[in-house]
């Protein structure tokens, strides 16, 4: 049982180089992911235990970062995603991700360039905040793009979906997430209500 | 413009990410630089994505976390069968503490010899530690008490480290999850009765907690 460790030995000093330096990157997706420190613990050893088991199927001069992301993503997605508990979590078709109309969201943007002082003033809080709001499917595909620069290409080979659908949960999922935002800068106080400042114009 | 603002939505998110070339690429620069709509949204994605990165890549994964999947890749490259337990026990934990506990002693006592001879300190003897539990009592601030009980003048003025000490006198130490995060920086709970369940953590220099749930009495 225990015969293998001349060259295993080898073998799990390769993986653990190559493996070890994305640790932070996955722990960090893990945390987004599952919103708590024990569960993004879990995941990540889960990952690292799968992937040293699978290491013999990787094939050596391609991408392992992407590799063990997507290892990271199918398993929270088969196994984790549903224990986490989803507190008051919106279904998103039902909501209007569009941010309104286009009337509406011409405005918005308005008043985010008049104060955009104020708006670049959003915290790690409330970026983590709206992130957790945000449903698994769109958050996987931000996280993958936005933090850690995935192609479109790869992205769509970890979540085994075409490239369109990529795109559009991307698109969708920054609408989301840019509409959260404001949300909660207008209920800070943060964004002047752009009606005020007609009334005392006019 | 050759292309409509329409059309420009999704060359905007792919501009973003720098996943446009050729043609494409050169007709939505030039939208760009005569619609003041598309500029500004592109500009507002730019910025969510600056801020997401920064956000997200200033997390470290703990050093103890690192330990243990040094340990684990260890063991599994030792004997399957420990890789397989890893699972089974990790699987578990989400279930009730009971289940867990009673999988344990079925599964790992027949075994226990093997996980002496693997490592000194076992996977299953650390996922053990973590229970699920509640524990009751007064919220106080722990180094306000530990500055007493040294004979000083307790006084953190303004930046409490609340905690909660139970009937038996035990003080425990809540982690900084997302749920303790409420508690930690809540003054207002101070001197309150409160009743606190999640993840009871290994360590023998204070009773910390990992906070799941949290209600006052
Ligand atoms: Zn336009
Ligand atoms: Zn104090």
């Amino acid at each position: 049982m225990f015969g293998r460790k001349g060259h295993a030995g080898e073998y799990q000093d390769e993986f653990i180089k190559l493996s070890f330096e994305h640790m932070d990157a996955l722990y960090s997706t893990a945390l987004r992911l599952t919103r708590n420190q024990l569960d993004a613990e879990d995941l990540v050893q889960d990952t690292f235990v799968r992937a040293y088991r699978f290491f013999d199927k990787f094939e050596s001069g391609t991408n392992f970062k992407a590799w063990i992301f997507k290892i990271l993503t199918n398993t929270f997605i088969n196994k984790y995603r549903k224990k986490v508990k989803e507190p008051q979590r919106v279904e998103f078709e039902k909501i209007e991700y569009a941010t309104a109309e286009p009337e509406t969201r011409k405005n918005l943007q308005d008043q985010i360039v008049e104060n955009d002082k104020a708006y670049e003033e959003v915290f790690d809080d409330e970026i983590i905040a709206a992130l957790d709001k945000l449903s698994d499917d769109f958050k996987i595909v931000v996280l993958l793009c936005d933090v850690h620069h995935f192609p479109y290409k790869e992205i769509a080979t970890m979540i085994d979906k075409p490239i369109g659908t990529v795109m559009s949960r991307l698109s969708r999922g920054r609408k989301q997430l840019q509409k959260y935002l404001e949300e909660y800068a207008q209920n800070e106080g943060y964004i002047k209500r752009k009606s005020r400042k007609h009334s005392d114009g006019t | 413009m050759a292309v409509s603002c329409e059309q420009m939505e999704n060359l905007i998110t792919q501009l973003v990410d720098d996943e446009l070339q050729g043609d494409e690429q050169k007709q939505a620069v030039a939208h760009l630089a005569e619609c003041v709509d598309c500029n500004t949204i592109y500009e507002k994605q730019k910025e969510l994505k600056l801020q997401l990165e920064s956000t997200c890549q200033g997390v470290y994964a703990p050093a103890h976390l690192r330990a243990r999947i040094r340990r684990s890749i260890r063991e599994s490259a030792e004997s399957g069968f420990l890789q397989a337990m890893a699972e089974v026990l990790s699987a578990h934990r989400f279930k009730s503490a009971v289940a867990t506990v009673a999988l344990l002693a079925i599964i790992v006592w027949p075994y226990s010899n093997l996980f002496v001879q693997s490592s000194g300190t076992n996977q299953a003897a650390e996922q053990h530690d973590l229970r699920f539990i509640a524990v009751r009592g007064k919220i106080l601030c722990i180094d306000c008490e530990a500055m007493k009980a040294a004979g000083h003048i307790a006084i953190c003025e303004i930046d409490h480290h609340l905690g909660l000490q139970d009937s038996a006198g035990k003080i425990w130490n809540f982690v900084n999850a997302e749920e303790g995060k409420k508690i930690i920086h809540d003054f207002s709970l101070m001197n309150k009765t409160m009743e606190i369940e999640g993840y009871a953590l290994p360590g023998s220099f204070q009773n910390n907690i990992s906070v799941q749930k949290f209600r006052k009495l």
